[in-house]
């Protein structure tokens, strides 16, 4: 009888729970354990380091590898020396958490019309004048307020709302790295997918490993020169060496190159670019042009004209590369994903939004024709 | 015996409402209730939120309540975003915003593109061509009027759309989310200022008999060329 009452007491548990109303994706702010607070404890000894003489270390995580001196920071302004150890002063502590669209990202072959769990730090390996999200990239540890999260309740926040997929972006995940990288083996743990949007300028060994807990990757090309890259105050190299990375350890990887007039919208540039993802990513990695609208830096520049955009889509196609969008341009046709197969319309959007999925098993439901990404 | 069996019984029975839990919770996913909310709603029809397109007929469809019939007004509409716009609109509405945009973008994308620019270039709203319908019951009978009071037709004028500034942290499209915390008088101010009217008015009175009393449910319909 024992027996019988535990048991129909773990129904009635589990009914109970199953029957509750799903809650709807929305805001983070105010949920148990995800509170704003002034000044959460962030610091973590980071890992990718060495200590060199005088008390100077130097991060080896991302390509700058910033010599720093006792009681600074690096580039980035969240990993600091302090007492010959590097540590991570964001570890924690994010100062964004929101519930997004995964088509946001953007990803449009992974999990089309799910949401994401997003979280993102202060600071920043780049240096954007373009840059969207400024307010919390080049803002320092101190400057704005952060939520209390550790990697388990971050997992925990993601189940209990539902949500398949953890997502780090907002700034740079790559200068939160150790947060990162626990939240990940712990999602991978407890069936939560990971995806993180980055502008892929880190190590090829850090990478290597956080590839091992990651389910999906966009990477922000920012263009397809040295110079278009100073605009962000970085290099190219370290990026395209990224991609390839990401492509050999079989993760899925889209990219995006949001397009910026007189900085990168040349088409000469677009072609190149286009190109050597087909050569080397292959035609399957989806592109996705995104819209400038001047913010931050570059406010002087006027908005990327359509035409700009169009012909972009144009040459990415001509080049090879199979699935490529147009965004920051709602109700555009091309915010669409169409069929490489047949040409028809496989996944049907506006802005972000999913109106129709025409994807079944990996197949183009007109014609069969598989279609590349995660798709359950 | 007989109570082992009985035991052997109920814990089959057991087992099966805990699988049949289970695959209801399977069901009832996020998935099924983006489905429901969002996505394909008949042959050419979207439904985007609360927000009803018709891409066939041209229409954006929503319902709302009306607030004031009488007051003077900035807008004739207010929906779910700009809160503190509701105390300036004749009609408020329980649909999103930023659903309406998307449905205005999925019907026109070269008007809410015109939109968007002429808002930052400091231009006047264009109409796009768009014309306004009310419907609402009146003694039984459903009451169907176009909106056109003292030339007041275009409905990007009406309706307040968005602002391309505003809309990020307003309306939660960023992750500085904005959409609890009250906006400062210098970004009030500048929001006020974008909408910039051909007929130079801020406001206006809504004319005698136009619409029906506060508390009246009444549909919307933006119809386009």
């Amino acid at each position: 009888m024992l027996l019988l009452a535990v048991g129909a007491g773990a129904a009635a548990v589990l009914i109970f729970s199953s029957f509750r109303p799903a809650a709807r994706p929305g805001r983070v702010t105010g949920l148990t354990g995800a509170t704003p607070e002034a000044g959460a404890e962030g610091a973590r000894e980071a890992m990718y380091y060495d200590k060199l003489e005088d008390g100077l270390v130097q991060c080896r995580l991302c390509f700058r590898e910033c010599a720093i001196p006792e009681g600074r920071s690096g580039y980035c302004r969240v990993r600091k020396n302090e007492d010959g150890r590097l540590v991570s002063l964001v570890y924690g502590a994010p100062s964004a958490v929101h519930i997004d669209p995964v088509e946001k990202e953007p990803q449009h072959h992974f999990l089309p019309g799910t949401d994401i769990l997003c979280l993102g730090t202060v600071g920043c390996n780049f240096k954007c004048r373009h840059c969207h999200n400024w307010h919390l990239s080049q803002s320092s540890p101190g400057d704005l307020r952060v939520y209390d999260l550790p990697p388990g309740k971050v997992v925990e926040l993601a189940r209990e709302r539902g949500v398949p997929t953890i997502s780090f972006t907002y700034n740079d995940p790559i200068v939160f790295y150790e947060y990162v990288y626990d939240i990940a083996r712990l999602a991978r743990e407890k069936g939560v997918r990971i995806l993180w949007h980055s502008n892929g300028a880190i190590n090829p060994a850090p990478l290597r490993e956080l590839l091992k807990y990651t389910d999906a990757v966009t990477i922000d090309l920012k263009g397809f020169s040295e110079r278009a890259y100073r605009n962000s105050d970085a290099e190219l190299k370290p990026v395209l060496r990224t991609l390839k990375i990401i492509r050999e350890e079989g993760v899925w990887l889209e990219i995006v190159n949001l397009v910026i007039p007189t900085i990168n919208d040349d088409p000469d540039e677009i072609r190149r670019m286009s190109r050597w993802i087909v050569e080397n990513l292959g035609p399957d990695v989806p592109l996705h042009f995104s819209r400038f609208f001047p913010n931050y830096r570059l406010t002087h520049l006027a908005p990327t004209p359509v035409s700009t955009l169009e012909k972009a889509y144009r040459i990415a196609r001509e080049e090879g590369v199979r699935y490529v969008t147009l965004g920051n341009l709602p109700g555009h046709e091309k915010n669409s994903t169409f069929c490489s197969g047949c040409g028809e319309r496989i996944i049907h959007r506006v802005h972000f939004q999913v109106l129709a999925n025409h994807i079944e098993a990996g197949g183009c439901n007109f014609c069969g024709h598989k279609i590349a990404g995660v798709w359950e | 015996m007989k109570n082992r069996s009985l035991l052997f019984y109920l814990l089959i029975a057991l087992l099966a409402s805990l699988l049949a839990a289970r695959l209801f919770r399977r069901a009832s996913g996020p998935e099924g209730r983006d489905a429901a909310r969002f996505g394909k709603a008949g042959e050419e029809q979207y439904r985007l939120g609360e927000v009803l397109v018709d891409l066939e007929s041209g229409e954006a469809v929503f319902p709302a309540e009306v607030r004031a019939n009488a007051d003077e007004v900035r807008f004739l509409a207010n929906l779910r975003g700009y809160l503190w716009l509701d105390e300036e609109s004749a009609l408020v509405s329980p649909a999103r915003l930023l659903d309406l945009q998307q449905a205005l973008a999925l019907l026109d994308w070269e008007f809410w593109e015109e939109y968007r620019l002429s808002l930052l270039e400091g231009r006047p709203v264009p109409d796009g061509g768009f014309t306004l319908r009310l419907s609402w019951e009146e003694n039984g009978e459903i009451r169907d009027e176009a909106v056109g009071w003292s030339g007041r037709e275009n409905p990007a004028e009406l309706i307040f759309l968005g602002s391309p500034y505003f809309d990020e942290f307003v309306l939660g499209a960023s992750p500085a989310d904005c959409r609890a915390c009250p906006l400062f008088p210098l970004e009030k101010e500048a929001i006020d200022r974008l909408q910039s009217r051909s007929g130079l008015a801020s406001s206006f009175t809504v004319p005698e008999g136009a619409l029906p009393p506060p508390g009246t449910a009444v549909t919307v319909t933006i119809l386009g060329r």
